[in-house]
């Protein structure tokens, strides 16, 4: 297990309430993990609480999204050769304690990347009906593109070896990352595992999706699954 | 067409490639892309000049009016041109993506190198 090194990238934009409890607690229990906080240009006092607790960070010089945020992150672990990137969102909706659990099946040589789902065990903050219509939509959609059941698409909470870290540093989707990744990384090859975690409700600020977003985010994360389908298929003959 | 209106569309096209040269020649427009614009008012000059060629081309292609003949071509080149230009903005924007990442890696680098080299 110590020889294994583990790195936990924790995307933030404007989490300057969270972040403080989200790495201490971190340092505090889990000192097995390293840890990067990717500040994606928030516009909050996040930078300073970073540079003032002498916090491993990284900090964009703008703004780029969700995804280009994590990809960041995947970058800086393929080049400190991380066997293990685990993506943790910095809202404190993703428990640490669910990490070790996250990344047994890549420790065991099961999967090469995992992804934390709420809705296996049903336990713990299930989120509104509506999104998890959404979820199940684009679950369904994954379905069909690749054959994977991911039950909880839309979950940042995941943990990818060295092979997929590879992968997801040269490529990731921009604005809505999350579903392509699940289907990208599979059409890949790379085997996929659904493990189950507990999650929280956020603690403080505001999610990154709305009411106005969700219709956008739905055409769009379905038409990108598709032309992904499209695209790798064609690589693979 | 009245020789009014071929003068008034000649010197149009010229003051357009004399504003395409002057950018050139100030670095404000990249040859690669102005290579289009520059063609385009060539064919435009020649148009001007030679008007009979729209009825020609019309004619060719079975459209009725000279002055649909020019908006139908007008409107797939301008949907090209548009089309191309979201191209070069997706390209342009993949780039910035990799290089903010890489900035903020090294910077990043930089600032551990400071931290031990102050130690």
């Amino acid at each position: 297990m110590n020889q294994i090194k583990i790195l936990l990238i924790i995307p933030a934009y404007n989490e300057a309430e969270n972040i403080e409890k989200l790495v201490d607690r971190i340092t505090d229990e889990y000192p097995q993990y390293d840890y990067l906080i990717v500040n994606d240009c928030s516009t909050d006092n996040t930078e300073q609480i970073l540079k003032q607790r002498g916090y491993n960070y990284i900090s964009l010089p703008v703004n780029l999204g969700i995804g280009g945020a994590v990809q960041s992150g995947y970058i800086y672990a393929d080049v400190n050769n991380y066997d293990i990137a685990v993506q943790l969102d910095g809202d404190g909706q993703h428990d640490p304690a669910y990490v070790e659990k996250l990344i047994q099946p890549i420790i065991d040589g099961e999967a090469d990347f995992t992804v934390g789902s709420r809705f296996i065990d049903k336990k713990g903050f299930q989120t509104s009906a509506l999104r998890r219509l959404g979820i199940n939509i684009i679950r369904f959609v994954i379905k069909m593109c690749c054959g994977v059941n991911a039950t909880d698409t839309t979950s940042g909470f995941r943990a990818s070896n060295r092979e997929v870290t590879r992968y997801f540093s040269k490529n990731y989707a921009h604005d809505y990352p999350e579903p392509e990744a699940i289907v990208a990384a599979s059409l890949n090859n790379f085997r996929f595992k659904d493990v189950a975690v507990v999650m929280k409700e956020r603690e403080a600020g505001v999610s990154s999706i709305n009411a106005k977003r969700s219709v956008y985010y739905m055409i769009k994360v379905s038409l990108a699954l598709i032309v992904c389908r499209l695209g790798l298929r064609r690589k693979k003959k | 067409m009245n020789l009014t209106l071929r003068i008034f569309f000649i010197a149009a096209v010229i003051l357009f490639l004399a504003v395409i040269l002057r950018y050139l020649s100030k670095n404000r427009l990249n040859l690669k892309y102005s290579l289009v614009w520059l063609a385009t008012s060539a064919g435009l000059l020649i148009l001007a000049v030679f008007p009979g060629l729209v009825d020609k081309i019309g004619a060719a292609v079975g459209i009725i009016s000279p002055v649909n003949t020019v908006f139908v071509f007008a409107l797939m080149f301008i949907v090209v041109i548009v089309f191309t230009l979201t191209m070069i903005v997706s390209h342009t924007t993949s780039r910035i993506y990799r290089l903010t990442q890489t900035i903020a890696v090294l910077e990043k680098r930089i600032r551990e190198l400071e931290e031990k080299s102050e130690q």
